[in-house]
């Protein structure tokens, strides 16, 4: 017995909503900011296991920095255990080191989590759109200028996905 | 939820960061991106670290499942397999065992949490959740897919 079609997650969509826009979340160190974000994807019912995630975020850490200067850092997995594409973005109230190529303690986070199979089809374009920007000191600056849900709405909406739909048509 | 299914499923994790990254692109692709990875074998270790703790039985369960889907441990939600979305016989749903499996495909299974009626929402449209049909969508194939077709795929 399947489940019916109406039960099914969309099969390929990213999701950016309020709740995945985490304004001082209390986190004192890269495990308590995954942990924060796990709760809220967990929340968002993007995350079948969030310890799982939480542990395999940091893992995936300490592979390789995801801070990228400025203030700025960009965690991105793909993992099983997340059930679609999402991106989540954090302002955190106290810096929190991540080993930045220039030093700087970071306070603003953009996570992008995605899914090995179809719902995850938009996380190389999507990637590679956020990481062209995010290295950019402008792309970098228009982050840290994000003070709402609805900013962060506006630069995916306008200034990446158009760059993601333009990495996908290559 | 038995704490050796909760180990294996960060194994599984791992297992695919690794086969991304030794896949012909995987580390030159992030590279390109302009991040850098340090050694890999950190994430080895933690592998050999977390596989010492987890039963040969369900070791070899695992490595069986893993020949044959991309992910041998997915999770159940209303007593319907993650990995095969066919629902579960309400008896086998319920049941409190050690080991939790898939009557139809096999696969490892644990319990998702559920998540509040409101919280489960899909998010509003046109506030920045972007769908589009299958039809737009690229090419669906991941490198764990490409590597381990579903048995459903083979047929």
């Amino acid at each position: 017995v399947r489940k019916p079609a109406a039960q099914r997650e969309p099969v390929v969509a990213v999701h950016l909503d309020p709740g995945l826009y985490l304004h001082h979340p209390g986190a004192a160190s890269r495990l308590e900011l995954f942990e924060r974000f796990g709760e809220a994807l967990e929340r968002r019912g993007v995350v079948e296991h969030r310890p799982a995630l939480v542990r395999f975020l940091a893992e995936r850490e300490a592979l390789g920095t995801s801070a990228l200067g400025e203030g700025v850092a960009f965690p991105h997995v793909r993992a099983h255990v997340v059930s679609a594409t999402a991106l989540a973005f954090s302002r955190l109230e106290k810096p929190i080191e991540l080993d930045g190529p220039d030093g700087r303690a970071v306070d603003v986070v953009l996570m992008l989590v995605a899914p090995y199979d179809l719902r995850g089809a938009f996380y190389q374009p999507l990637l590679a759109a956020l990481a062209e920007l995010l290295h950019s000191h402008d792309g970098r600056q228009m982050l840290r200028a994000v003070a709402c849900f609805s900013d962060l709405e506006r630069l995916l909406l306008e200034t990446v996905w158009p760059r993601t739909l333009e990495v996908l048509s290559r | 939820m038995n704490s050796q299914v909760h180990d294996l499923v960060l194994v599984q994790e791992l297992d695919a960061l690794l086969e991304d990254l030794e896949s012909a692109n995987g580390e030159q692709q992030e590279e390109a991106l302009g991040f850098c990875l340090r050694d890999w074998s950190r994430i080895r270790l933690k592998r050999e670290q977390l596989v010492a703790g987890i039963g040969a039985d369900l070791l070899r369960r695992y490595a069986r499942l893993r020949e044959r889907y991309p992910r041998a441990v997915v999770g159940t939600r209303g007593g319907v397999c993650l990995g095969c979305n066919t629902l579960r016989p309400t008896a086998m749903a319920s049941r409190a065992s050690a080991l939790d499996t898939c009557e139809r495909c096999g696969r490892i299974l644990f319990r998702v949490e559920p998540v509040s009626p409101a919280a489960s929402l899909p998010a509003r449209a046109g506030a920045g959740s972007v769908a589009v049909s299958e039809a737009s969508a690229p090419s669906p194939r991941s490198s764990s897919q490409r590597r381990a077709p579903s048995r459903a795929a083979r047929r």
